[in-house]
């Protein structure tokens, strides 16, 4: 009688916790005793960003404390990459994303959003020498535009028929206005303030405004009660005013904030499928992906032969020099990651060479076409160690010279040896050309990142992204198969 | 006097493959040189033909001097000089294997004479059909036989049209019928005025070549007439 009695008791108990298992979240958080934020520290100042002593500050790291104070629970910061906050909230590798988030339709439609913590401004900078005037986003037609990628302000070019450059950072954007590269940049004001100051450039007007707000998944409704009550309490108590203040970010504006809700349902429900556009541009991400990687390959091929040669141990006057100087290039090219080597010629080199400020396609292949030709020269060196000390010999007992034997006997062999070694360097340069888009080139990878936000996830557009991939490679790879076979045939 | 040397030494380590070797080759010579294998023949060819320094002596044809002392890049000069009048078929071979036999025997004229393509074409034709293997002209060297090989690097040195021709084991690779082929053909072109030095120890070939016979022992080259 007593065992039934307590298994009524346990039974009784169990109803309870299957109803709250529903959105456990908050309590899940509660008794963690921490909460997990996404942030992406290389978004700098004011937002969040290391000191000299590397602790976090940030007026956003401020708020997240005292957000953190007011719930009871400790705040536990979690670097990501900005662009791809969504994903990894979704994925669970934090609980909230508090970080620049912008509250726009397409953020609402992707995860549940908090009552906004500060209100921004789209802000347009241009050359002070800059001759057209604003009227609306319209009368920007013509200008090449720059944004961070994925964000309102790009949001908004694009949904003016716009074609705005993505970029990934907030200060390369006023850097190329000002080297020429864009004609204007549309920014946050926070940004702008910080990073468009820069003397010949000026600010041309606010064209919107915008929410910061706090992201959670949707589902966390129990959460999003929480933070939405605590930003309350911080946004009534004044606390929010004072940490703005703090960072000089206050103003009118944010006095708005107190009456403000949450965009409380999404604009849109989430499409998963891809539009017949998005298709199309995918296609046209594939093409800017395969043209590159032919232009960096043709530039490598050509730049690797002549490293390989100099390489020699010719008899010519100086050629000691050479040689030093072409095996210096193959390792330092090799030994840096190619990455580097893109921003560097990108972004470093128009600091010191103002007249080198290189269009992005072209430092596109130059930088991809440079790091390349070191792989190629090794491919073709040990092509040309390859080829038989016989046919040297028979060449020059013919009375030919040294470069004379070399061209008409040793390369023509040494490079059928390399064909191989090319074609799969040319399969992994293919894959490479997804780095340039750092240096706001929009290839197939761009395009994947850009069609993630619309389509709201990345499974689908990845797939397709990746087919795109495999249907160039696999053609080479089973190029590079055959040449390899017909080597072996000799 | 085609082609002369004068003291020529080398060794490798301690081994003395030759020393004080001097001797003058005039034109129409037909020499063998007969020597145990390792004994040092083929260096000694690669010697006369600038592809290996001696440590000593001097080589000198066509009007230039191959000095053991000379720097590299004057010894390279010095070689191709010599290398105009001085032909040499390896043993290996060794030709282009990216090219049919036909553009093996003309690489020579085109690259190095500047020869027009269709005289040069022309002149290789007669050269291969001159050597029995005008039918395999279109063939690549892994198509064809070691004898068929033998051949068209013989037509491509003499495509060259050398005073002196280095030949490294000519016939090892040939039968009997065909090593009596070549034997009347290096006959031929001697009565033509080619010197010829073989480095061989095929008796067939020293017997019907009539050939002074050198031998090469313990480092000393010693000549006899045949």
């Amino acid at each position: 009688m007593r065992r039934v009695f307590s298994l009524l008791i346990a039974l009784g108990a169990l109803a309870p916790a299957q109803l709250a298992a529903q959105d456990r979240s908050w309590q899940t958080v509660q008794q963690r005793g921490e909460l997990r934020f996404g942030l992406d520290v290389q978004g700098g100042e004011p937002y969040a960003s290391e000191d000299a002593q590397g602790r976090l500050v940030g007026f956003e790291i401020e708020i997240a404390k005292a957000l953190g104070q007011t719930l009871g629970v400790r705040m536990v910061p979690v670097q990501n990459d900005w662009s791809a906050l969504v994903p990894a909230l979704m994925r669970g590798d934090f609980d909230i994303i508090l970080n620049g988030f912008e509250a726009t339709p397409e953020h609402a439609a992707r995860v549940r959003l908090s009552r906004p913590y500060y209100v921004f401004a789209e802000r347009l900078t241009a050359r002070a020498n800059a001759t057209w005037t604003y009227t609306n986003l319209s009368s920007l037609r013509g200008l090449r535009l720059g944004a961070l990628g994925n964000s309102q302000a790009w949001l908004m070019l694009r949904q003016a028929g716009l074609d705005p450059v993505p970029y990934e950072g907030v200060q390369e954007p006023y850097t190329d206005l000002a080297a020429g590269r864009v004609d204007a940049v549309l920014m946050d004001d926070i940004i702008a303030d910080r990073y468009g100051q820069a003397p010949g450039l000026r600010r041309v007007a606010d064209v919107a405004t915008g929410t910061y707000a706090i992201g959670v998944r949707p589902g966390d409704d129990t959460l999003l009660t929480a933070i939405n009550r605590g930003l309350d309490t911080l946004l009534r108590e004044g606390h929010i005013n004072v940490i703005l203040a703090r960072w000089h970010l206050g103003g009118t504006r944010q006095t708005t904030l107190v009456t403000m809700h949450a965009q409380s349902e999404p604009a849109a429900s989430p499409k998963h499928a891809l539009s017949r556009g998005q298709i199309i541009l995918f296609f046209k991400g594939a093409l800017v992906t395969l043209l590159l990687a032919c232009a960096a390959m043709a530039l490598a091929v050509v730049l690797g032969l002549a490293l390989a040669i100099a390489r020699r141990p010719w008899a010519w006057p100086l050629s000691g020099v050479v040689r030093r100087l072409a095996s210096a290039y193959v390792e330092v090219f090799r030994g840096t990651p190619v990455l580097l080597q893109l921003y560097l010629l990108y972004y470093g080199l128009p600091q010191v060479a103002p007249w080198l400020t290189l269009p992005a396609a072209a430092a596109a292949i130059l930088g991809l076409g440079m790091n390349y030709a070191a792989y190629e020269a090794e491919i073709y060196r040990a092509g040309i160690e390859a080829v038989p000390r016989g046919q040297w010999e028979a060449a020059l007992s013919l009375g030919m010279s040294q470069a004379q034997a070399f061209r008409r006997a040793v390369l023509p062999q040494a490079l059928r040896i390399s064909l191989p070694g090319m074609a799969n360097d040319f399969i992994a340069l293919l894959k490479d050309t997804s780095l340039v888009s750092v240096i706001t080139v929009v290839e197939l990878t761009k395009r994947l990142s850009i069609t993630a936000v619309d389509t709201s996830g990345w499974l689908v557009p990845g797939l397709f992204c990746a087919a795109l991939y495999f249907a160039m490679s696999y053609p080479l790879s089973l190029l590079a198969r055959r040449l390899e076979a017909g080597l072996a045939k000799q | 006097m085609r082609l002369a040397a004068q003291s020529l030494a080398l060794s490798r380590g301690p081994k003395n493959i030759f020393s004080n070797v001097s001797f003058t080759v005039h034109a129409a010579d037909v020499i063998c040189v007969l020597a145990p294998s390792g004994a040092g023949k083929t260096t000694l060819l690669r010697c006369l033909n600038g592809l290996d320094r001696a440590q000593a002596g001097t080589i000198t044809a066509n009007g230039a001097t191959l000095d053991a002392t000379l720097p590299a890049g004057a010894f390279a000069q010095a070689a191709r000089h010599v290398r105009k009048v001085v032909g040499f078929v390896a043993q290996d071979k060794h030709l282009f294997a990216h090219r049919t036999a036909l553009q093996n025997v003309m690489e020579g004229p085109l690259v190095v004479s500047r020869v027009p393509a269709e005289q040069a074409r022309t002149q290789a034709m007669s050269l291969l059909d001159r050597l029995g293997v005008a039918g395999r002209a279109q063939a690549y060297p892994a198509q064809l036989s070691g004898g068929e090989q033998q051949r068209v690097a013989l037509a491509r040195a003499l495509a060259m049209q050398p005073h002196v021709l280095l030949l490294d084991e000519p016939t090892s690779a040939l039968d009997p019928k065909r090593t009596s082929e070549v034997a009347s053909l290096i006959k031929d072109l001697s009565r033509e005025g080619l010197a010829v030095i073989a480095a061989t120890h095929d008796m067939q070939l020293v017997g019907e070549l009539q050939a002074q016979v050198w031998t090469l022992q313990e480092g000393a080259l010693l000549c006899a007439a045949a």
